[in-house]
């Protein structure tokens, strides 16, 4: 195909796209413009849109919000590759490790089904307010899917391919690197992605209650407290923006350059090379 | 021997007065930190807008805490040396660790600050004319045990109205949504439903009683430092003045202290707050007799075993040094 249609398909792709929730947008207006939603209540979306714009300083007030949006973003981030530096080697060891997960899965067990908010008094108690509250209490919150989709993915890959690999010469590294991560990887970046929501979804929680002066939950919260609500509509949006950006540039990027890739070719080709 | 107390009370904060003014005019050399914990209200956002510390040469690391039950477990845990709190937690504290504080003042107190609203166009004239109607209110707090007392002041109760309990920031979309015909709140939440033009004041609860918000300091570090207490104290007190004094420019320092976190909140409305909260720092017999009410209730519900004395908890004797030391100051 032609690179100048490539490029129209990607833009009707991106409108295909964006068309439900622009009609969502001019509902809610017209919804508080016609007075069928009180405006004190459910501000209109350009009501909320002028106060993104005063609070990221482009009005000439101070830029707090990108200091909420980075503040959020550190922390999430931070918990989320912590999960993953310790979820994916656990998880390919208890995928491997029949033993290991007799001794680990029981404690696996207990912890999961615990919302990862529910910790939080606990370590507010223990860490105080903060960073390391919320970093913790995200890492919590991220790391079991991450595990779990990286147990999954590692045991789907079965262990023919292994004694392929092995009967060829191949040394325990070369199962690792040709066998077991790419066979896994649709379920790691499936992992990655659930890690990564739940991190996001659990640092709003987090924040209102454990942030001391930063961070787009406690945005929300203060202005909560003060029923500032145009305000709390924009840490709203953001948070869905902000998630919903990470899922599509991030991952989206992730999946295109490894699973859409070698996936895409294999099929063409037979197997991967 | 009350004259002979009174004489021993008056050198004493003579005394510590002049050695407090002295510490005062050498302060700013060596400056004593001190953690204290606040909440997202407008006399801590007053308190932690300006350097109330710095003529005392007194460095405060305020930390702000999303609710009074997280600053409370933090000041047990020690991680603030002063916090604040309301009567129910204050009686659950004197009976179960009472080793842990003293009472050194109060944050806010009185009863104007709590207020019964209803939607501008409500035809109601008074508490009378809600009988049998839907009430929002927020229970368990220390707004709805003096709206009981209020009741109970105007020959009414609790089964006189169908109450419903909700959070306090959804009272007044509550009200003007017509889902409860009038609500019970405290401010500033009252002054800005009020500037958001959709709902008005009915009753004030102001005379019923004084439902003081304490001021707590650790025991242990009140014993070894008393002079740090007394100029957080001092400090305190400045501020307060402050606020009594200009409403109006304590609601703006409030109104920019909030807008540093992203948050809009009109100056009008928390100069109308500070003129329905009194903010004065002293702790009078009448504010430690409504304790007792609180913790015979607790006591009956089997949540405590007796009822403190709460007056051993009260260190006057603190408030009156930081009340010359404030006073030296200015002068």
């Amino acid at each position: 195909m032609p690179p100048g249609f490539r490029l129209f398909d990607r833009v009707i792709v991106v409108v295909q796209f964006l068309l439900p929730i622009l009609g969502l947008l001019l509902f809610w207006e017209l919804a508080v413009r016609t007075g069928l939603a009180q405006a004190s209540i459910l501000p209109a979306p350009s009501t909320i849109l002028a106060r993104a714009v005063e609070l990221l300083g482009l009005t000439g007030e101070r830029a707090v919000l990108f200091g909420h949006i980075g503040a959020s973003l550190k922390r999430a981030l931070l918990a989320f590759a912590l999960a993953v530096a310790v979820g994916v080697p656990l998880g390919f060891l208890l995928g491997l490790s029949r033993e290991a997960q007799l001794w680990v899965s029981p404690i696996l067990s207990l912890m999961l089904p615990l919302p990862a908010v529910a910790w939080t008094p606990i370590l507010l108690v223990v860490f105080g307010p903060g960073d390391l509250t919320i970093v913790i209490v995200c890492f919590l919150g991220a790391v079991f899917p991450v595990l779990y989709s990286t147990m999954q993915g590692v045991r789907a890959c079965g262990t023919q391919p292994v004694w392929v690999v092995r009967s060829m010469g191949g040394s325990r590294l070369d199962v690792l690197r040709r066998v077991l991560i790419p066979a896994s990887l649709p379920a790691l970046i499936t992992g990655f992605k659930l890690g990564m929501a739940h991190s996001w979804r659990t640092l709003v929680a987090a924040e209102m209650l454990a942030a001391l002066s930063s961070g787009l939950g406690y945005m929300i919260f203060s202005a909560r407290s003060y029923m500032d609500v145009s305000t709390m509509f924009v840490g709203v949006v953001c948070l869905a923006a902000i998630g919903m950006a990470i899922e599509h540039l991030l991952f989206g990027t992730l999946e295109r350059a490894t699973i859409h890739r070698w996936y895409v070719r294999d099929a063409g080709t037979g197997g991967r090379q | 021997m009350r004259l002979v107390k009174d004489g021993l009370r008056q050198t004493r904060r003579v005394l510590g007065g002049l050695a407090l003014a002295g510490l005062a005019a050498a302060a700013p050399a060596a400056a004593e930190t001190l953690a204290v914990g606040v909440q997202q209200v407008p006399p801590d956002e007053v308190y932690i807008a300006r350097d109330w510390g710095e003529p005392y040469g007194l460095e405060v690391e305020a930390t702000q805490f999303s609710s009074g039950g997280d600053m409370l477990k933090a000041f047990l845990a020690g991680r603030v040396m002063v916090a604040n709190g309301g009567s129910g937690r204050l009686v659950t504290l004197a009976a179960q660790q009472p080793e842990t504080f003293y009472i050194i003042g109060t944050q806010q107190s009185g009863g104007d600050r709590y207020s019964l609203v209803v939607r501008k166009d409500s035809e109601a004239g008074g508490i009378a004319d809600l009988k049998g109607k839907k009430l929002g209110v927020v229970t368990g707090t220390g707004t709805y045990g003096t709206f009981l007392v209020y009741l109970q002041e105007q020959g009414l109760s609790e089964a006189d109205f169908q109450i419903v309990n909700m959070k306090i920031d959804d009272l007044r979309a509550a009200v003007e949504q017509q889902l409860v015909d009038a609500a019970v709140m405290w401010e500033p939440f009252v002054a800005i439903a009020e500037e958001m033009g959709n709902v008005k004041r009915l009753v004030s609860m102001k005379g019923v009683n004084e439902s003081p918000n304490f001021l707590l300091a650790n025991r242990a570090f009140t014993d070894e430092n008393p002079e740090t207490i007394v100029k957080f104290l001092a400090s305190s007190i400045d501020a307060a003045d402050f606020i009594e004094a200009d409403p109006a420019e304590a609601g703006q320092l409030a109104a920019d202290q909030i807008a540093k976190g992203g948050v809009e909140v009109p100056a009008k409305a928390l100069e109308t707050a500070f003129t329905r909260i009194s903010v004065k720092r002293e702790v009078t017999d009448d504010m430690v007799s409504e304790l007792v009410p609180v913790a015979e209730a607790m006591q009956a519900a089997g949540k405590i075993g007796e009822v403190p004395d709460f007056g051993s908890f009260v260190r006057r004797d603190l408030y009156e040094q930081a009340l010359d030391l404030a006073g030296s100051t200015t002068n």
